[in-house]
């Protein structure tokens, strides 16, 4: 079965799967606890994501990002990697929009894997700066029971739908995942190998079980790779390995009550969080202060192929002229002091 | 297996129960999805809570409570059927000391079941008002996967340890449970004929799989009946039907900052919750009393706790309730 599943422009229009897709998306995503859908979301609502993402975090880059993520909690930040963020996006303009938070198609996909008062858990991107290495092999979560054998056997309790704002070609290093793994006892048993990478185009959607293993792939590209993740869960499921410091949706109130009544229940969290939380001060307005204005959308870049690669993707061949903003001899924008050429510039 | 286990007075003094306690109250525990530990907490530290709990919400009655709970979310107080309130308790005091939250026996009973890592997920009291009825026979929570056969069969996922804060006897009204309820599906129903109840002593403590179908019965007494629930859970299971918009644990940082390391784990979510909870601004409509920092705050004295107690409400008092007619005639009837 194939674990990449395309969507065609009248079931995207429509909101509807034709019944053979379905089943072959179910079948899929059974086996291998990961399914990529291509063609889920058009160029436009990506290219309006992109937008907004640059609007709220563009000025950030990877000193200042380290920066923020080093206040004290609760932090809209966090590190998950070498040169890679986690960032709690204000659920504002296409992020607040039911289209994006309940597409009709992933919904429909849903609802039968995590039951029907299924929750939104979290709105986050998670950028990945040029010179970020390669993630070690991790679950999202562990399964919930650790008596043997238990764990595997369950049904699936949450699902990460990652979504990329930019084409992310193999330079600039998709996510890497073991199909099947959701089902390994342990994760010690996985070999490099055996990870499948597969460039990304906008429009697509990765839909990973969260005990499924996977690593972000090394950045060797120019540009900061911002994708969004949106987990879903079962109504009682939480995240308490990345979120006991972190408030992971950020909705307002008022923007929670322009929702239309469906899609509340499942948006329930937004509300709790903004009811009985609060940000700290400094939070936003510190980072208001550095907003720029939002990016030109990317231009359209032309269509990859898919191609299945084994293990982590060949190097470029060094270019220094690739390496962006970045001189060789400036510091390196990681904030560790040293020159760019002898710390994140080093591997090329 | 009975779902009664008596720890002998030694084991409660000496902070450990023996493996005989500790297995008799294990097999009982997974047979029933409930086990009644008579005597596990000490007289004296059962004491010391009570009068925490005076000195937090003592001069607060059934009206009392039911304005705060009108109040807008988040809010302290949960009305959970009538005349029954559910508090989110402040750990200071008697109810931040370790030897309750953290009660090494009941800690080393809770391991086997719930794994390696535990959070303790609610700190709360439940006070049932005279006059308040029965309520309804119901789950702390649903099973967590609704695939048939599936949740039935799975391990505990969290457990309702409930702390009696006085005697309750049958007419003061003790929660009734359907041993063995853990195990039925999802939609079957039980009736009153197959209900267990026992009168609770202080010092007893009653632990329920979340899954066990109980109800609190009427109280038919004329004093309020105060009872600590202590929820301690899997680290990923989170109570979102019972805490939409309520914070169930309120532990200042300061206090769990100068907890032994050992119990931050246990902890975390009272710290995740002090870091970015509105307290200030519960606490600011609130009409209970205001928090003082800790160290300011008097110790009670007898006096001022027999003060701050609500008063019995007498037969022919107005009812509580605001009907306006006598007790007798009104919520009194059950007494």
């Amino acid at each position: 079965m194939d674990w990449i599943v395309a969507v065609s422009a009248g079931e995207a229009a429509s909101g509807e799967f034709d019944p053979e897709t379905d089943s072959r998306l179910r079948a899929a995503f059974q086996e291998h606890g990961c399914v990529l859908l291509r063609g889920v979301f058009s160029s436009a609502t990506i290219d309006a994501m992109h937008r907004e993402y640059a609007a709220q975090l563009g000025a950030l880059d990877l000193a200042a990002m380290r920066a923020q993520a080093e206040k004290p909690p609760p932090n809209r930040l966090i590190g998950v990697g070498g040169a890679r963020y986690d960032v709690t996006l204000r659920m504002n303009g296409v992020f607040g929009n039911p289209e994006v938070l309940a597409n009709p198609l992933l919904i429909k996909f849903l609802r039968p894997l995590l039951g029907k008062d299924m929750r939104l858990n979290s709105l986050t991107v998670v950028v990945s700066h040029p010179g970020s290495s390669q993630q070690q092999a991790h679950r999202d979560h562990n399964h919930l029971f650790s008596e043997p054998g238990l764990g595997p056997s369950l049904p699936v309790y949450a699902v990460n739908v990652a979504i990329p704002l930019i084409d992310v070609d193999l330079e600039t290093g998709p996510t890497g995942v073991w199909l099947g793994s959701h089902r390994f006892e342990h994760m010690t048993s996985v070999q490099a190998s055996a990870m499948v990478a597969i460039p990304w185009q906008r429009g697509d959607c990765m839909l990973m079980d969260y005990r499924l293993l996977h690593a972000g792939l090394p950045n060797r590209g120019t540009q900061p790779r911002p994708v969004l993740y949106l987990v879903y869960g079962r109504r009682w499921f939480a995240d308490d390995v990345n979120h006991i410091n972190r408030i992971p949706l950020d909705m307002a109130l008022e923007r929670y009550a322009e929702l239309p009544e469906p899609v509340r229940p499942m948006l329930i969290r937004a509300y709790t969080h903004a009811v009985r939380l609060r940000w700290p001060e400094a939070d936003w307005s510190s980072l208001a202060a550095q907003r720029i204005e939002p990016r030109p959308a990317p231009p359209a870049a032309r269509p990859l192929a898919p191609a299945v690669v084994q293990a982590a993707p060949p190097r470029a061949t060094a270019d220094s002229a690739n390496w962006g903003k970045t001189g060789r001899n400036e510091p390196c924008p990681c904030g560790s002091g040293k020159k760019y050429k002898h710390c994140h510039g080093r591997n090329p | 297996m009975d779902w009664i286990v008596t720890v002998p007075p030694g084991e409660t003094a000496g902070g450990a129960f023996s493996p005989e306690t500790e297995s008799a109250a294990h097999a009982a525990f997974d047979e029933h999805g409930c086990v009644l530990l008579r005597g596990a907490f000490p007289l004296a530290t059962v004491e010391a809570m009570h009068n925490e709990f005076l000195g937090q919400f003592g001069t607060l009655d059934w009206t009392g409570m039911q304005r705060e709970s009108e109040k807008p979310s988040p809010n302290r107080f949960l009305r959970v059927g009538g005349a029954r309130y559910d508090i989110t308790l402040r750990m200071t005091g008697a109810f931040g000391s370790p030897e309750v939250f953290a009660n090494p026996a009941l800690l080393k009973f809770l391991g086997p079941l719930l794994g390696e890592v535990i959070h303790l997920s609610n700190f709360t009291a439940v006070v049932s008002h005279p006059g308040a009825s029965q309520q309804h026979t119901h789950r702390d929570h649903d099973h967590i996967f609704y695939n048939p056969g599936v949740g039935p069969a799975l391990p505990t996922y969290a457990i309702n340890v409930a702390v009696p804060l006085i005697d309750v006897d049958r007419r003061t009204g003790p929660t009734a449970v359907w041993l063995g309820s853990h195990r039925l599906a999802q939609g079957v129903t039980v009736g009153s004929e197959t209900m267990t109840v026992a009168e609770l002593k202080r010092g007893d403590l009653m632990l329920l799989d979340y899954r066990t179908l109980h109800a609190g019965l009427p109280n038919g007494s004329r004093q309020s009946r105060p009872i600590v629930y202590m929820v301690y859970a899997r680290p990923w299971f989170f109570d979102h039907t019972n805490h939409i918009t309520r914070v169930p644990l309120d532990m200042p940082i300061e206090r769990f900052q100068a907890l032994p390391p050992e119990l931050h784990p246990l902890m975390i979510r009272a710290y995740s919750y002090a870091s970015r909870a509105r307290w200030h601004e519960v606490d600011a409509r609130s009409s209970a009393p205001s928090r003082p920092p800790e160290a300011a705050r008097p110790p009670a004295t007898p006096a001022a706790l027999a003060a701050a107690k609500p008063a019995h409400v007498g037969r022919n008092d107005p009812c509580p309730c605001g009907s306006g007619q006598k007790f007798k005639y009104c919520h009194g009837k059950l007494a």
